[in-house]
């Protein structure tokens, strides 16, 4: 290994388009780990665009993205390293996020916006009269944007007294794939801020990372961490009571009103601006312009709801705990009366006996609510994503209800044998998808089919995470059906096979199982019934018995979100995760009258 | 010096000429591996020597070895059997096992003669010398001299923190 004689002996000096190749071969990370070598090759690795953007654009994927919007991501903000930065701690929430309550379905749906994410409430509705090519009515949840160096802000939606408003917070990824989202209150440090300063804890990355101080010793780089500040009361430790009530009073206070270009603007492009036949269009640039200008009040918004180019300061603890104490009598009323309300009481006795002892749930619990809210001088809204090891029946998360929540859905891929997997949507009666003279609507259910191998054989699931009837009969995430799709059935289907004039054929029937009255609202039955696969791609299950028919269709989120109706949120805190059981439709109380499924 | 490429002695062969004015002789297919030189041969023909001004003697002999290896890869003969696939990439990687210097020489050969194969092989060769390593693992393969100080380094690492947690 001879050194040639060569002029070129360092990688520095390779032109740009070669070292673009080489950074093409490896990880974001490694080109990190290269810019740390030396001075020159961090001065070339932190201006140069062209090394960053092949890492933008894959740390995209697989996600639909707008491919074409990138470069307008890219001049929205400082470097395409700093895009990369955001792209990197956001896109694990695109996806589907559902929670338990209410029972109708509670489905969010996160999407790219505009050098932003946006998490927008799929309502429970009835099928359009364009059928499954209808838009959907949504509503905002919440957004995360990028600042222009790729630090993150969160805007939470919602309405109070007929206005609506933004709640600014604080986001914070995970480092790893984060399946829960969780909405916290959070003590900020306030007198130490250094902006950037390497913050860790017990639960991931800081991705604002300014609330820690952490001391480094060079060797042991990323490896020890010595953390000086951590949460000695985290949120998840109050009392459920303590919690919401913390929630809802802080709210308020760090609300503000939304700027008029923000209400007005976009935010994500709608479907007919999509159309690569548009994108050079006037349409296209003015709707580029709408958004960009949303995204700059949106993040003034922020700016001023704390100090110009200062990080997130959140509220006056001290303001908080008086306009708490407002509410109750003193923080010990409010602590009492959570103590009480949360947990049966305790017998007389046992509170005697404990007080000799040891202090008390609820003296622990008044304890822990007032530690919280000393903790710092000040408190903030904070979206937190997490990975927890969650359980699930069949393809449905197991939750608690007592968190502020979001849960993902994981991706159903579709693969050989498995090509019905994904996301459908369903309607009882048939024909697929026509709503009938005789009815005002029919209720549009939105369907999870998944696959489960078991010693039985291979079953197709479709579980339930939304339907748009009036008053729920079974829980959400319920299977609607199963289907063994490898026990062929000789079931006739009973009904007509011509849609639109065209016959349909039937390619497949299996025999399954359809979702019955049981033992109560939680625990339903089943009945059997038949899954018919048709050429066109539609699917219908039947069940025998009462000749019910559920017809489905493949559907293309996205693009129906984009072709849909921004409707209005629910307060803030309700709208991020309704914890109130609830069997109707809190959503939106204007889809007009809604015909009643007709399951049996 | 001289490349054999083919026994096929019928076969036009071209004269290039090295940055420090050595004369190379190559058949024209393993000239045609390049389509700076493709290019050039077809504008000019064979019968004046082309001169590359950029790439030096021992770099220009790589890079023709492995044009001419690769050329013959093309070629059937009857009395041989076909090179394998994995025997390509053996002698490839046995190719690009050379001085990380040497490397990016080659890069820049590679990419001024247009030899889209050699390229990629080298982006490769570059590329694993750099996945998956640490700042003190590169500059320990790649003899990249650290002239940060530690608080520059702690100021650096600081700001691309959002990537490694």
């Amino acid at each position: 290994m001879a050194r040639p004689s060569s002029s070129s002996s360092s990688l520095h000096d390779l032109p740009d388009d070669v070292l673009v190749l080489v950074s093409a071969c490896i990880d974001y990370r490694d080109l990190l780990h290269l810019s740390f070598t030396c001075k020159k090759l961090h001065e070339l690795c932190t201006s140069s665009n062209k090394l960053w953007m092949p890492h933008c654009r894959m740390a995209m994927l697989p996600s639909q993205p707008p491919q074409d919007l990138l470069p307008h991501w890219r001049s929205a903000v400082e470097s395409a390293k700093a895009l990369l930065r955001f792209l990197i701690a956001v896109k694990p929430l695109i996806g589907i996020w559902v929670h338990q309550n209410p029972e109708l379905g509670n489905l969010v749906y996160v999407t790219w916006g505009f050098v932003s994410v946006v998490a927008c409430r799929i309502i429970p509705q009835e099928l359009g009269p364009q059928g499954f090519d209808s838009g959907l009515l949504w509503a905002p949840v919440f957004e995360i944007l990028a600042n222009r160096d790729g630090t993150l802000v969160f805007f939470l939606h919602g309405r109070e007294r007929d206005r609506n408003f933004l709640y600014p917070g604080r986001f914070k990824a995970s480092s790893r794939k984060p399946n829960v989202l969780l909405l916290e209150a959070e003590p900020l440090l306030k007198t130490i801020h250094l902006r950037e300063s390497p913050s860790f804890d017990s639960t991931g990355e800081d991705s604002g990372g300014e609330d820690q101080v952490t001391i480094f010793c060079k060797g042991s780089m990323g490896k020890k961490k010595a953390v000086v500040a951590a949460d000695p009361v985290p949120f998840h430790r109050l009392a459920f009571g303590d919690r919401r009530r913390l929630l809802e009073e802080l709210a308020p206070q760090v609300r503000v009103p939304i700027p008029p270009q923000a209400t007005s603007g976009p935010a994500f492009l709608s479907s007919q601006e999509r159309k690569p036949s548009l994108a050079t269009d006037d349409g296209f640039q003015r709707q580029i312009g709408l958004m960009s200008e949303r995204r700059i009040a949106m993040l003034r918004t922020y700016a001023n709801s704390t100090e110009p180019g200062s990080p997130y300061r959140g509220v006056d603890s001290a303001t908080l705990v008086r306009s708490m104490c407002a509410a109750a009598e003193s923080l010990d009323a409010i602590a009492k009366t959570s103590s009480t309300s949360d947990k049966p009481a305790s017998t007389v006795q046992n509170r005697d006996s404990s007080r000799v002892n040891s202090p008390s749930a609820s003296e622990m619990k008044r304890l822990q609510l007032q530690e919280f809210l000393k903790q710092e001088k000040a408190v903030g809204l904070r979206l937190q994503a997490t990975s927890w090891r969650l359980s699930f029946y069949r393809a449905w998360p197991i939750m608690h209800d007592n968190r502020f929540a979001l849960y993902k859905i994981p991706v159903q891929k579709q693969s050989e044998g498995r090509e019905h997997a994904g996301l459908w949507g369903g309607t009882f009666g048939w024909p697929l998808g026509r709503p009938t003279q005789e009815k005002l609507g029919v209720p549009l259910f939105f369907l999870l089919l998944s696959y489960d191998e078991n010693e039985e054989g291979l079953h197709l699931i479709a579980t339930k995470i939304l339907e748009g009837t009036h008053y729920v009969l079974h829980p959400n995430g319920s299977a609607m059906f199963t289907a063994k799709i490898n026990e062929p059935s000789s079931e006739e289907f009973p009904f007509d096979m011509k849609s639109e004039g065209c016959a349909l054929d039937i390619v497949k029937t299996s025999q399954g199982e359809g979702i019955a009255n049981g033992y109560g609202f939680r625990y339903p039955g089943s009945k059997p019934g038949d899954l018919f696969e048709f050429h066109n791609g539609a699917l219908a299950f039947v069940w025998r018995e009462s000749q019910a028919v559920l017809s489905l269709q493949r559907m293309d989120l996205q693009s129906l979100l984009e072709k849909g109706e921004k409707v209005t949120a629910l307060p803030p805190i309700s709208n991020f995760a309704y914890l109130t059981k609830s069997y109707s439709n809190v959503f939106a109380g204007y889809c007009g009258p809604m015909a009643t499924a007709e399951r049996k | 010096m001289h490349f054999q490429g083919s026994p096929n002695m019928a076969e036009k062969r071209v004269k290039l000429i090295s940055s420090d004015n050595d004369e190379f002789e190559v058949d024209e297919a393993v000239a045609f591996e390049s389509e700076t030189l493709r290019n050039m041969i077809q504008d000019t023909g064979t019968n004046v020597p082309i001169s590359i001004p950029n790439v030096s003697s021992d770099i220009l002999a790589k890079v023709l070895e492995y044009c001419s290896y690769h050329a013959e890869t093309m070629e059937t003969h009857d009395d041989k059997p076909p090179i394998t696939d994995a025997q390509i990439r053996e002698w490839d990687a046995d190719f690009v096992d050379v001085h990380p210097a040497t490397l990016y020489s080659l890069i820049l050969a590679a990419n001024y003669l247009n030899i889209k194969n050699l390229l990629d092989l080298i982006c490769q060769a570059v590329a694993n010398n750099i996945r998956g390593k640490t700042a003190v693992e590169i500059r320990k393969i790649l003899h990249i001299q650290d002239d940060f100080t530690y608080e520059e380094e702690m100021e650096i690492r600081r700001e691309t923190k959002w990537a490694f947690d």
